[in-house]
């Protein structure tokens, strides 16, 4: 069963003046449950652009985004965030916790979001942090941390909303060789073990080298 | 020069931050100016009322009469101090004057009146009583008659053309008992004085008082009552004479000189605080600039620019974030005092009467005194060279390594 | 959690965050003891003003007040005062003579009020016993011959002292000049040298003898109340009893001399008459016969010309500045500190967009993972707020302790002694601040604190979470 359905997408940025930039260029794409797929391309081939019309960060120009059966350009500005902190969990490359909260209150924040009880917040952020191998830096501040832990605390967060599928852009980028080989160890172990869907989009070869699927995009096209 | 160029464009770098901390100044600007020219200008109007309606900025009198001021104590009348007075620079004229209490009546009321004296040429000059008249003649020259306050005639009940009975101890103490005419009626702004005044030719009073020649005072007519200092030195020296004194107004009405001095202190520890929250406030956008550029800064230093080549960009940065601020505040302060001063609100109804009561003119009115906007600027510079330390410092100390990597 | 999150972001840059609680602390530092001193000069004008000068009511002769004439008298006095003594707002209350006199001794001679009291009645209504000026002065204590108190100045300008004599010169009730020695028993000094300077007291029966005036009748009832200030009730009632009005030729001279515009005059001349209307009849017909608009302006000054019978005067009619600056200290400490709070909002703007701005990735990231607006928006405004109530607490508490202190022990304004004492205020000020103007000032601080934040917040609340993430 398809997670999400992309149709006809395009993104066109300065349309109208003499530079226009189709970052995403009608791409049809489908993704299913328990993915661990990797968009691959040179920078500035739109895998960023595209991965932020996955996660309802950006506007299409033209085309439908379907995730969970629900065509997420329909929806209003702010039944969107809602829809993201539901059903969408994010990995950035940097900037992913607030630097003044602990560990485990970052990943409680968003449990929060959603009206979440204190104790069951609790309980889960903890068993979160367990499973990426945090736990005993639950109390500690991100600028304690060293990149790799909190990328690893970023994962906890974005699974915390128990959300469809998680999108993450470059999230190996400003790590070292140890770092990322744990990080990546950690999410094929959540995608293997849970059955969560992780969809990456890289240029990392040590991440492609863990792509089950690849998706090759060139100039916004996908070509592979 | 480069550096100004580099300095100037660097403010505009944050478009944003630039106009709310030139904003910030602007309003300080505007508001101190607005304030204290309309409290400088209450201060004009008040002295006006007091001092140019009556007593005069500087009076020369006997040693004796200040304290007892009674028609025993007198100074002889000098054409030639007069004349020579006159032509000190700023002295417009010299005003005799013989003033003291008598008993007025007409018909069967009776009422404590106060006799003035006044040569009518000049002394309007000074006071603008002539304008005042509402009924009947200002005096001549010579006059055998009074003119006399509004509200005081119309208790007494008479009108133009009435005799009156004035009755009193004269020089030395003969009595002094005789009937006038009454010339002419006026309204006198201070209501106090209205119900009690009555003003005549010095000839005629002195006449009463069998005081011929003799006078309480000589009120010398001044340009401007700042020039009030190198006048009364300039007096002193051509008197020469022990039994004579000179008194500026604010010894003669030292109640309102206090009462200025009093208020004006309130409205400068006023303008203290709040300058000094605007000062926390540049000083604040200018410790978050410094933070952000440290990089920049040391990039700069590292590529081979002198510290003190930076030093001077931040303080020229400093001083135009401020003087924006400050210029524009002044223009449009400038615009409101300008504008009010040429017309001034009136103040009506309750406030008035009080106003009145104080002798003093209803109308808020405004300074155009420049050292206002002067010492503004001056703050404002002040303030922007205290708050330039703080980067100064820190461009002095910094570390370029450290920096480069934040 | 927002609350927990933008409290914490508060000390992310403690350099920053000080600087502007710093700057709200001395802004309110500064404001509210400037103003708790402008409480405290007037709070002991008043308390002398009126237990000394002008009491809470005064009752006179309508026709009196203009020129103080002897004969305006108020008739049946002693009813009056039994009638008002009954309202139980009311303290106490005296009868006076007053008379415009001179008294001269051997050197020199003084015009001045002189009233005629009676002792024991008076000093439940006037301290002015309390301001004998030492041991050798009295307060009428004693009997002797025609005793007379007078103010300092006046005794120095006199060259008098206790036990000296003075000469009075009036015109008695049938306008013939009397003349009588009085001997001074006590000097005083009040706080207001003009009243001092202005002011004689002997006792009643005294005044009332020489003048030839009979019995129960006086020229001034005055009326202390148990709340001083609190006169609109009691005046109304007393103005509705005793008071009436009247279009004569009396009144239309007093409208001619007050400033009233022409055309209210020659309407009232229009409508000249003997007739006395009660203060409702007489508001009716002026309601009937000018516009609303010449009413609104000229109403109270008509009805003041036109007073017949008695006339009741609060403490505000008698004392205006008093009253206008009463009304206007509670004005003057919000404008105070509302110009002080906007000098700071600029400060609080630019230190709340530059947060924004710092943290621009941050808030993205927040958008993108599920934060709507509202909670964007919140979070700034929330961060704003309790910055600004930090600094507005610490500027509060030190404006509270140095008020504290200083009413205790008092600010000397002696070196203004003299411009003080002629408007009749103290020279040691204690400056005073009501509870509730506290309050009042933390919720402009919070105010001032949330409109400040609020362009900030909505440059957050605009950042499009793809463009904020890109590195």
């Amino acid at each position: 069963m398809s997670i999400i359905t992309l149709s006809n997408l395009n993104k066109i940025y300065n349309e109208g003046t003499d530079i226009p930039v189709h970052a995403v260029n009608n791409v049809d794409l489908s993704f299913e449950a328990g993915e661990f797929s990797v968009i691959k391309g040179a920078s500035g081939c739109g895998k960023t652009t595209l991965l932020n019309l996955l996660g309802g960060l950006d506007t299409p120009s033209s085309g439908n985004i379907i995730i969970d059966g629900v065509e997420i350009g329909k929806l209003s500005a702010s039944n969107l965030t809602n829809f993201r902190m539901n059903n969408i969990g994010f990995v950035f490359q940097a900037y992913n916790l607030i630097p003044v909260l602990t560990a485990r209150e970052n990943v409680e924040f968003i449990m929060h979001l959603q009206h979440k009880s204190k104790k069951e917040r609790k309980e889960r952020a903890l068993a979160l942090l367990e499973s990426v191998g945090l736990r005993d830096r639950a109390d500690v501040r991100p600028g304690k941390l060293s990149g790799g832990q909190q990328q690893r605390v970023a994962v906890a967060r974005a699974l915390a909303s128990k959300p469809k599928f998680i999108l993450a852009d470059e999230p190996t980028a400003n790590l070292d060789t140890k770092a990322t080989e744990n990080l990546l160890d950690i999410m094929e172990n959540l995608n293997k073990v849970e059955g969560i869907t992780f969809i990456f989009a890289s240029h990392d070869d040590r991440v492609i080298k863990k792509a089950h699927r690849l998706i090759e995009l060139e100039d916004g096209k996908v070509i592979g | 020069m480069e550096i100004i160029k580099i300095a100037w464009r660097n403010i505009w770098r944050n478009k944003r931050r630039t106009l709310i901390t030139a904003s910030s100044l602007m309003f300080a600007v505007i508001f101190g100016v607005s304030m204290r020219s309309m409290q400088l200008g209450t201060y004009d109007n008040m002295i006006d009322g007091a001092v140019r309606q009556y007593s005069g900025f500087i009076q020369i009198q006997d040693t004796s009469y200040w304290n007892d001021k009674t028609i025993d104590d007198l100074m002889p009348n000098s054409p030639e101090l007069r004349s020579k007075i006159t032509e000190i620079k700023d002295v417009n004229s010299v005003l005799p004057r013989l003033e003291s209490f008598a008993l007025i009546s007409s018909g069967s009321k009776t009422k404590g009146a106060f006799l003035q004296g006044i040569d009518p040429l000049v002394d309007t000059q000074m006071t603008g009583i002539a304008d005042k008249v509402v009924k009947g003649k200002f005096l001549e020259v010579g006059d055998d008659g009074f003119i006399i306050g509004q509200r005081l005639a119309a208790f007494l009940g008479i009108n133009v053309g009435d005799t009156i009975v004035l009755i009193s101890q004269g020089y030395h103490g003969v009595t002094a008992a005789n009937i006038f005419p009454i010339k002419g009626i006026v309204k006198i702004p201070n209501p106090a004085l209205d119900k009690v005044l009555l003003i005549g030719d010095i000839g005629t009073v002195q006449e009463f008082y069998s005081a011929e020649g003799m006078l309480t005072s000589l009120v010398v007519n001044i340009k401007d009552k700042n020039s009030i200092d190198e006048i009364i030195p300039q007096i002193n020296k051509i008197m020469n004479d022990k039994s004579l004194i000179v008194l500026s107004w604010t010894d003669m009405n030292k109640e309102l000189k206090q009462q200025i001095e009093s208020d004006n202190g309130g409205g400068i520890i006023m303008l203290i605080i709040l300058y000094s929250v605007v000062f926390f406030g540049i000083l604040g956008t200018i410790i978050m600039m410094t933070a952000e550029r440290k990089k920049e800064f040391a990039v700069m230093v590292a590529l081979g620019m002198q510290k003190k080549y930076l030093s001077a960009i931040v303080l020229l940065e400093t001083i135009f974030l401020g003087m924006i601020g400050a210029i524009v505040g002044a223009l449009v302060s400038s615009g409101i005092v300008w504008y009010f001063h040429d017309s001034p609100i009136h103040i009506t109804g309750e406030m008035a009467g009080i106003y009145e009561q104080f002798g003093i003119e209803p109308v808020l009115m405004f300074s155009t005194d420049w050292t206002i906007i002067q010492a503004q600027f001056i703050v404002v510079f002040s303030l922007l060279i205290l708050a330039v330390i703080y980067p100064m410092i820190k461009i002095s100390t910094f570390k370029i390594i450290e920096s480069m990597h934040s | 959690m927002i609350l927990e999150i933008a409290w914490k972001n508060i000390w992310r840059s403690k350099l920053r965050s000080l600087v502007v609680i710093v700057a709200i602390a001395i802004g309110l530092l500064g404001g509210v003891t400037a103003v708790a001193f402008m409480n405290g000069l007037l709070i002991g004008r008043i308390d002398d003003a009126l237990e000394i000068e002008v009491s809470s009511i005064q009752l006179h002769n309508a026709d009196f007040m203009e020129n103080s004439e002897l004969k305006y008298l108020i008739d049946n006095v002693d009813d009056y005062i039994v009638d008002i003594e009954k309202d139980s707002s009311v303290k106490a209350v005296s009868k006076r003579l007053v008379i415009e006199t001179m008294l001269s001794s051997n050197r020199a001679a003084a015009g001045l009020s002189l009233i005629g009291v009676d002792p024991e009645k008076e000093t439940q209504v006037s301290r002015l016993y309390e301001k004998m000026l030492d041991s050798n002065s009295t307060y009428f204590v004693g009997v002797k011959n025609r005793p007379i108190i007078i103010g300092e100045k006046v005794a120095k300008k006199l060259k008098v002292h206790v036990r000296s004599k003075l000469a009075i010169n009036a015109v008695d009730v049938n306008g013939v000049s009397v003349r009588s020695v009085f001997r001074i028993v006590g000097i005083f000094r009040t706080q207001n040298g003009g009243f001092d300077e202005m002011n004689a007291f002997v006792r009643f029966k005294d005044l009332q003898k020489i003048l030839g005036i009979e019995d129960g009748k006086a020229h001034e009832v005055a009326i202390i109340l148990h709340k001083m200030l609190e006169t609109e009730t009691l005046k109304n009632t007393l103005q509705e009893k005793y008071t009436r009005y009247r279009v004569n030729d009396k009144s239309l001279l007093r409208v001619l001399n007050d400033s009233i515009p022409e055309r209210v005059y020659s309407k009232l001349l229009s409508i000249k008459s003997d007739k006395e209307y009660s203060k409702i009849e007489f508001e009716s017909m002026l309601k009937n016969s000018f516009s609303e608009k010449t009413n609104e302006l000229y109403t109270k000054q008509v009805l003041t010309a036109c007073e017949t019978g008695i006339k009741v005067s609060e403490w505000k009619q008698l004392s205006p500045e008093l009253a206008m600056q009463t009304s206007w200290i509670d004005f003057v400490l919000y404008i105070f500190v509302g110009i002080i709070l906007a000098a700071l909002g600029f400060g609080i703007v630019n230190t709340m967009l530059m947060v924004v701005l710092e943290r621009i990735r941050e808030i993205g990231m927040l958008i993108a993972i599920g934060m709507n607006r509202r909670r964007v928006f919140s979070m700034i405004v929330l961060e704003s707020v309790m910055l600004s109530l930090v600094g507005g607490i610490v500027g509060l508490f030190l404006a509270w302790s140095l008020v504290s202190f200083l009413s205790i022990n008092g600010i000397d304004m002696s070196m203004f002694s003299d411009g003080l004492r002629a408007l009749g205020y103290p020279s040691m000020v204690y400056p005073y601040i009501e509870a509730d103007n506290y309050i009042k000032v933390t919720l402009m601080v919070v105010i001032t604190g949330i409109l400040a934040a609020i362009y900030p917040a909505l440059h957050a609340v605009r950042i499009n979470p793809s463009i904020a993430i890109r590195e």
